[in-house]
């Protein structure tokens, strides 16, 4: 496990989440600035994919039920979602973006919807 | 290859065995390709029936393969009064064709009370089935024993088997139906359809037991048409596969007619069971009672309970109840039930009563106080809670083999890992409804 | 000056995902950039009356009310999320609901009592059966819940909740009075995407309750709608957010038992309830909308470590109510309990239920729910009780018991279960009967007439939820049912 080159840089629009997979893992991509968060792409509510919602601020919104997740802290902002998700480390190396799943950054569990 | 995903009618004109089927079954196949082109797959969170079923995990990629291997044994001194043959020949015999084109189908397409079934998987079978078998037992015979249908998987892929039972007015019989397949298959999934039609009066066993080895996906509907005072009685017994979803669905198309699913399942690490006894009361003064209990254990197992009765506008006096009961055994499992109903008739009695819980820690402490050691102990409490379902299964074999797999589950069982609480009310029943 | 260039597009038809995503990152782009003040008002234009929902309205409403930014916003991001999401494909008929035909902004309530002549004659004649006075009458079409009659009444009541330190405002006056707190809980409960209908609530909410209870404080007297400083009490798409401190207590009452009559088709009420450690809260309501009304709530309450919530329902109005008071608990210990009463006559259905959301361990819940379909009405209960992981030693027990009066009377239940936790009790238990003709026959032999027995065995069905309503509501209600019973009424 360790960084994997996911996307590039120039390919991410700001503000705009983009889903990728990751040694086995579904990852939320976002764009803020010239800095990229990566989330876990699962809300932790019911198995939804957070890449099909809306960013909002510093957050990433599941289309599903509108919780918003803190792509920083994993944090819901609000119900229905009670449980924060995982959050990635993100490395930037010249327009490459990598990322590494084996490291949570916020202690969040993976959501296990089966 | 052709898979269930990339089915078209061109790959069924391309079949030997449809291009030598009689023309009305042939066309019926064609016809039935055509839907299946128009139909999209189900969708878990629009179509309120897969919701328990992510349908986008099931392998619909998988090679149509070899037939699926369907055999079905007699009782002795039965083959004489009762055909029991396979299904493609019965519907090209000059004998039973006119009765196989009756039926078969007539649940799924064409049928009265419930009409077509809309599911692409229910489709895919009218369209595509491979291996089939027609049982027939005329009016007034009744069969003792039991009539076997053996369902066993030797290769992986795609399967469709279909099942066509149809009794004559007061006929009776046991069909049992074996789903079982060899050792280190998986990358498998069975699209079955099973139909049975009793007429006035006759009196139907139908068991289906689940008894995959490995990852196989299994769905199937098993439906049954039940005229005037007739009687279905039918148990699923769901122990192996993958992800299994069973539809034990029943017309009560004739007044006085009866039926009461019973179930029993146990899931264990990674086995998603979704189980979903209908009931749909057409006609007046039927009455039906459905008694599903299940244990679950280990990580990610899943049992789902999804009881649907429909009292429709003209059941008057209807009698109906839906009860399950799960068993939660350890941390990790999950149960979800929901008994549906939904009624149209004002003169009709009905329940349903659904409980999930864990073993009665006071029920255990009894038993280890009598110097029965824990893991005996716990046996004897799953055991006890299965027990009413069992009684009201009269075929020993079934009974049997049936008890030998939960024994079998027990022993696999972690124990040290089952939990107790001083509340559950599910071990013992007070008001003996199970 | 601008125009309104575009159709609004029928909330059912699809939006194609590139031109919504823009226009939402456009508002995404706002907001990012947010600064916590009021609104410019620098882009101000003349704006005509107009049926129908669009952006415009939607900015118009936040205009008239003098709103910071920050709402504004919100309002913007739930009409888009509005637009995009589509009807529900479960419950009742909505078909009939027809979004571009209704007046969305605020009116005045004296617009309502114009409608006087457009009565319809048997709500006349139930407030005088219910032997309501006419002055009482025009104030039931204002809206207003006529319980007390005195003006003093009415002012010792606001004096006592000041003196407690009780914030007790309508909703618009809150925002401006109480912005901070507001903003810290305002949709953190129902987020502004949780389903379409609350959507439509956060773009277009206006008046509800605001009620702050501080730490400690038990009101002992049920609050009402009617308290509130703003007469406007019961409007479309009401928006109610209740804080309940630390060991506090209130229970807050909506509605009334007598029928209102209400020009506006389309009533999408939001209730948003926190209740913090130790506190309780009652919420109760009684609906009773005339049968024009769709009425499609979302109601949801968050109950914190040892925190009880209840919630008493009563549905008796409206062509369609879907409604589901949940309780989501949180916190260690809390307690959740929903009381439902549905009651459905000829061209009315009643899908109402109560959701049940066990996230902390040593947490229970209890729902009852008595329906009663009439002639050709329908009732449905629909339930979850859901048990996350984690969530050990819960005990959960849910009973449904529905009443059919007639032979076109259609009765539903529709219970759902999902425990993921190995030591859950949970309890379901449903069942559905018709009057017992050996009862009638009793009560007939011993010179009861068929309709006051019928009263009375509906009155003992529903016995265990009406007697924890305010005796005011009992009543009414006990004397509603007698009406309905006689058949000669609705």
């Amino acid at each position: 496990m360790g960084f994997r080159r996911v996307a590039s840089l120039a390919g991410l629009a700001p503000a705009t989440p983009t889903r990728v997979e990751v040694d086995g893992q579904p990852v939320c991509l976002v764009r803020i600035g010239d800095v990229v968060k990566a989330i876990h792409d699962t809300c932790s509510h019911r198995e939804w994919s957070l890449a099909e919602g809306m960013v909002w601020g510093n957050t990433v919104e599941c289309d599903l039920h509108g919780s918003c997740f803190d792509l920083d802290t994993g944090i819901p902002t609000s119900l229905p979602a009670t449980e924060p998700i995982p959050v990635f480390p993100v490395s930037i190396v010249g327009d490459d973006v990598h990322v590494d799943v084996s490291l949570v950054l916020n202690g969040a569990a993976i959501p296990d919807h089966r | 290859m052709t898979s269930l995903n990339t089915l078209t009618a061109d790959d069924l004109a391309g079949r030997a065995d449809i291009a030598a089927a009689p023309a009305w079954l042939r066309d019926r196949r064609l016809d039935a390709a055509k839907r299946f082109s128009d139909q999209a797959w189900p969708n878990s969170r629009t179509d309120e029936f897969w919701r328990g079923t992510r349908f986008d995990r099931l392998p619909v990629d998988l090679d149509l393969a070899a037939p699926a291997g369907l055999t079905v044994l007699l009782p002795d001194g039965a083959s004489d009064r009762v055909v029991a043959i396979d299904l493609a020949e019965a519907a090209a015999s000059e004998r039973w064709g006119a009765l196989v084109r009756t039926h078969l189908g007539s649940l799924t397409t064409t049928g009265d009370g419930s009409g077509a079934d809309e599911d692409r998987t229910v489709t895919a079978s009218d369209a595509a089935w491979t291996d089939g078998v027609f049982v027939h037992v005329p009016a007034e015979v009744e069969v003792g024993g039991q009539i076997t249908v053996r369902c066993h998987l030797a290769a992986a892929g795609t399967h469709l088997p279909r099942v066509l039972v149809v009794l004559g007015h007061h006929a009776s019989a046991t069909v049992v139906i074996e789903h079982t397949s060899a050792e280190g298959i998986t990358s498998t999934l069975v699209d079955e359809v099973v139909e049975a039609v009793l007429e006035d009066s006759a009196i139907l066993d139908l068991v289906s037991l689940q008894e995959w080895r490995g990852d196989v996906d299994h769905l199937s509907l098993q439906k049954a048409a039940v005229h005037r005072g007739a009687t279905l009685r039918h148990l699923s017994v769901t122990i192996g596969g993958r992800i299994v979803r069973l539809r034990p669905e029943v017309d009560l198309l004739g007044q006085g007619a009866s039926c009461f699913p019973l179930g029993v399942y146990f899931a264990d690490a990674g086995q998603h069971f979704d189980l979903q006894p209908t009931v749909r009361h057409i006609a007046a003064r039927a009455v039906s009672d459905v008694l599903y209990k299940g244990a679950v254990q280990g990580k990610a197992a899943h049992a789902i309970f999804r009881g649907n009765v429909f009292v429709g506008h003209d059941a008057v006096g209807t009698n109906t109840n839906q009860t399950n009961r799960t068993l939660v055994l350890t941390e990790g499992a999950k149960a979800d039930s929901t008994p549906f109903l939904e009624i149209f008739c004002s003169d009709v009695v009905a329940g349903h009563g659904s409980a999930t819980g864990q073993l009665d820690a006071n029920h255990l402490y009894y038993l280890q106080a009598r110097g029965i050691p824990r893991a005996e102990a716990l046996k004897l409490i799953v055991m006890g809670f299965f027990r009413d379902v069992l009684d009201h299964i009269d075929l020993p074999d079934v009974e049997a083999r049936t008890l030998a797999h939960l024994e079998r589950e027990i022993e696999v069982a972690d124990l040290d890992a089952i939990r107790t609480t001083m509340a559950a009310p599910l071990a013992i029943d007070p008001d003996g409804r199970g | 000056m601008s125009q309104i260039d575009n159709p609004v597009p029928s909330a059912a038809a699809p939006v194609a995902a590139g031109s919504a995503r823009e226009q939402q990152q456009s508002v995404a782009d706002d907001l990012s950039s947010y600064k916590f003040g009021w609104s410019d008002g620098d882009d101000k234009y003349a704006f005509t009356s107009q049926r129908g929902l669009s952006r415009e309205v939607v900015e118009e409403i936040s205009r008239l009310k003098d709103e910071p930014k920050w709402m504004l916003d919100l309002r913007l991001r739930a009409y888009e999320a509005f637009l995009r999401r589509p009807m529900p494909n479960w419950g009742g008929d909505m078909s009939g609901i027809d979004f571009d035909n209704i007046y969305y902004f605020v009116r005045a309530t004296e617009g309502q009592v114009e409608d006087w002549d457009a009565l319809p004659p048997e709500i006349l004649e139930t407030y005088n059966k219910l032997g309501i006075p006419a002055a009482e009458q025009k104030r039931l079409i204002a809206g207003v819940a006529a319980q007390y009659e005195s003006e003093v009444v009415y002012h010792k009541i606001r004096d006592d909740l000041a003196e407690q330190g009780v914030v007790f405002l309508d909703t618009d006056t809150a925002l401006r009075e109480h912005e901070e707190l507001f903003r810290k809980h305002f949709a953190t409960i129902i987020p502004p995407n949780d389903n379409k209908f609350a959507a439509l609530n956060t773009a277009v909410w206006s008046g509800g309750s605001f009620i702050w209870v501080p730490e400690g404080v038990k009101v002992d007297i049920p609050l009402q709608a009617y308290f509130r400083i703003n007469k406007e009490n019961m409007g479309q798409f009401e928006r109610t957010l209740i804080i309940a401190e630390p060991g506090s207590y209130i229970h807050y009452v909506e509605g009334c038992t007598a029928p209102i009559y209400s020009s506006d088709s389309l009533h999408s009420a939001v209730v948003e309830i926190l209740v913090k450690e130790g506190a309780r809260v009652r919420y109760s309501t009684i609906q009773n909308w005339s049968t024009n009304v769709y009425n499609l709530v979302t109601k949801r309450a968050v109950a914190e470590r040892n925190a009880t919530m209840e919630w008493i329902d009563g549905n008796i109005g409206s062509r369609l109510t879907m409604k589901y008071p949940a309780v989501w608990l949180t916190g260690e210990g809390a307690k959740g309990e929903v009381l439902s009463v549905a009651y459905a006559k000829d061209g009315q259905h009643q899908d109402a239920g109560a959701k049940m959301v066990h996230v902390a361990p040593n947490t229970t819940s209890h729902i009852l729910s008595k329906s009663i379909s009439k002639g050709a009405g329908r009732t449905s209960y629909r339930g979850l009780v859901q048990v996350d992981k984690g969530a050990h030693n819960v005990r959960s027990s849910v009973k449904c018991d529905a009443l059919m009066l007639d032979e076109e009377s259609r009765t539903d239940t529709y219970p759902y279960m999902e425990i993921e936790s190995d030591d859950a009790t949970i309890e379901h238990e449903a069942t559905v009967s018709k009057l017992s003709d050996d009862q009638l026959f009793y009560m007939q032999a011993r010179g009861i007439a068929e309709d006051d027995a019928t009263a009375m065995i509906v009155r003992g069905f529903i016995e265990p939820i009406a007697r924890e309503l305010p005796m005011e509501y009992a009543v009414e209600l006990n004397r509603l049912i007698e009406l309905e019973m006689e058949g000669s009424v609705g």
